[in-house]
């Protein structure tokens, strides 16, 4: 009976026709050395973490047994500690040069299914910010190549499934609070997250110039469990500003963590940096965005 | 020869093997691929650790079902499953002959695991359990319940060859 059954799953197997394997093998490598990096940084950071709340309660205690003549710095005549620099600067605030601020609190779903709860959508600026990039990305062109139209939240869903490396996307939604943006929950090989994109056009002055030749990304990662895991920032010389939300929060248990676009700034960064993105967009794009989300659901801010 | 490069040769001469039996789960060659390569990440961080075991290639194959059931779970409550949505028009239609893969599809992802390790990888009973982490009992009467339905939904002539 085996042997019948297992001829019969030869027979299905040898009549399709897969597509090429491609270089699993070469991606495994790389996302599992980009993983084995992330966590080595977090354990550097954690380590970092516990010396400088080690040290914070020495000072507590010292300070409460010591002499009032103790010199600043000191803790009873002993020097303090050098606190190592792991690129978190204690005190510092790291936000984002340009903002493009999220509405509202934690989202409220009013469409089915939409976000799932594991994954919320921060208010603004997680609490803990990490580590901050600029990154000067050419546009490889000077204007767009096609008839502009006015962008719609389809045509940018449309867009950011087409950047998006691999992921599977679902549960599109139209950003609360009037601003001209979309959110997608994306769940690619690593990690699920909810990815909201915004575009805005501030006052570049008059005239305008034109777009431009290069973006300036602004790449903001933070070290949390669950939140606001990443903020990508581009803005152009016409004062357009592209802005890429993603917030995670993986599973307990570690089985997953979070997706691949953070623990790969740069394929955000080139994302965001798209020089397709603006108030207008290509008109192919607005149109089969129409097609393919002709009624994209609103979230409550 | 370093651990990427055993991990790499590794993962070279089984990626395609992994990606049928992905395949044969979901029946999608670019979710199978996306499985494997998944897996295979999956495998390279605990690398240290998979070495020791007895059958590395067991090993993976359970990392690959994980990532599988864990992507249904995710996937559960928002999709139907093709097998539920196509046995109505097999029901209608007799001419309509179901190959031995789709039949496959009308199991619970669970079953369907359990048949493949079982019928296709030759798997132990023990080993399945193992890998499924359920008890042995399980695996037989499940293993039982989907060749009983293997059976209603397959036609006649290849019901003779595992009757």
């Amino acid at each position: 009976m085996t042997e019948d059954l297992r001829a019969l799953l030869r027979d299905d197997l040898n009549a399709e026709r897969p597509p090429p394997l491609g270089d699993v093998v070469g991606a495994a490598l790389r996302d599992g050395k980009r993983i084995r990096r992330g966590r080595r940084r977090l354990a550097v950071g954690g380590g970092a973490a516990a010396v400088v709340g080690v040290l914070a309660g020495v000072v507590v205690v010292g300070g409460a047994l010591t002499s009032p003549a103790a010199a600043p710095g000191e803790l009873g005549g002993v020097a303090a500690a050098p606190v190592p620099d792991v690129g978190v600067v204690p005190g510092r605030r790291v936000t984002p040069t340009v903002t493009a601020p999220m509405q509202g609190g934690a989202a409220k779903v009013t469409a089915p299914g939409f976000p799932p709860p594991s994954v919320p959508i921060s208010p603004t600026v997680a609490a803990s910010p990490g580590h901050t990039r600029t990154l000067a990305i050419p546009s490889g062109t000077l204007r767009p190549a096609e008839k502009q139209k006015e962008a719609t939240p389809a045509a940018m869903a449309y867009l950011l499934t087409q950047l998006l490396p691999s992921a599977q996307t679902s549960s599109y939604a139209v950003v609360p609070g009037g601003e001209l943006g979309v959110r997608v929950f994306i769940d690619d090989k690593l990690g699920p997250g909810n990815v909201q994109l915004t575009v805005a056009r501030g006052d570049a002055g008059t005239p305008r110039p034109a777009r431009g030749e290069m973006a300036k990304v602004t790449i903001v990662t933070y070290a949390v469990e669950c939140g606001r895991a990443m903020s990508v920032t581009a803005e152009w010389p016409d004062g357009t500003t592209v802005r890429i939300d993603v917030d995670s929060c993986p599973p307990p248990g570690g089985s997953r963590g979070l997706p691949a676009l953070v623990a790969d700034p740069e394929a955000a960064a080139r994302i965001a940096a798209d020089p397709r993105w603006g108030v207008t967009m290509d008109a192919s794009l607005v149109d089969i965005g129409g097609q393919r989300y002709p009624r994209l659901p609103g979230l409550a801010g | 020869m370093s651990a990427d490069d055993e991990f790499a040769e590794f993962a070279t001469a089984h990626a395609e093997r992994l990606r049928t039996t992905a395949f044969m789960l979901c029946r999608d060659w670019h979710l199978a691929q996306d499985l494997t390569q998944t897996a295979l990440t999956k495998l390279y961080l605990s690398w240290r650790k998979a070495v020791q075991a007895d059958n590395l290639l067991a090993y993976t194959q359970k990392i690959l079902l994980r990532s599988y059931l864990d992507h249904r779970r995710r996937r559960s409550s928002t999709e139907s499953t093709p097998g539920v949505l196509a046995e109505p028009a097999y029901r209608e239609n007799p001419e309509l002959r179901l190959t031995m893969l789709d039949a496959l599809g009308h199991l619970p992802e669970r079953d369907r695991a359990i048949v493949i390790l079982r019928y296709f990888e030759d798997y132990s009973v023990e080993q399945v359990a193992d890998v499924l982490e359920v008890p042995v009992g399980v695996v037989k009467s499940q293993t039982r319940r989907s060749l009983s339905k293997l059976r209603e939904l397959l036609a006649a002539d290849q019901l003779a060859l595992f009757g």
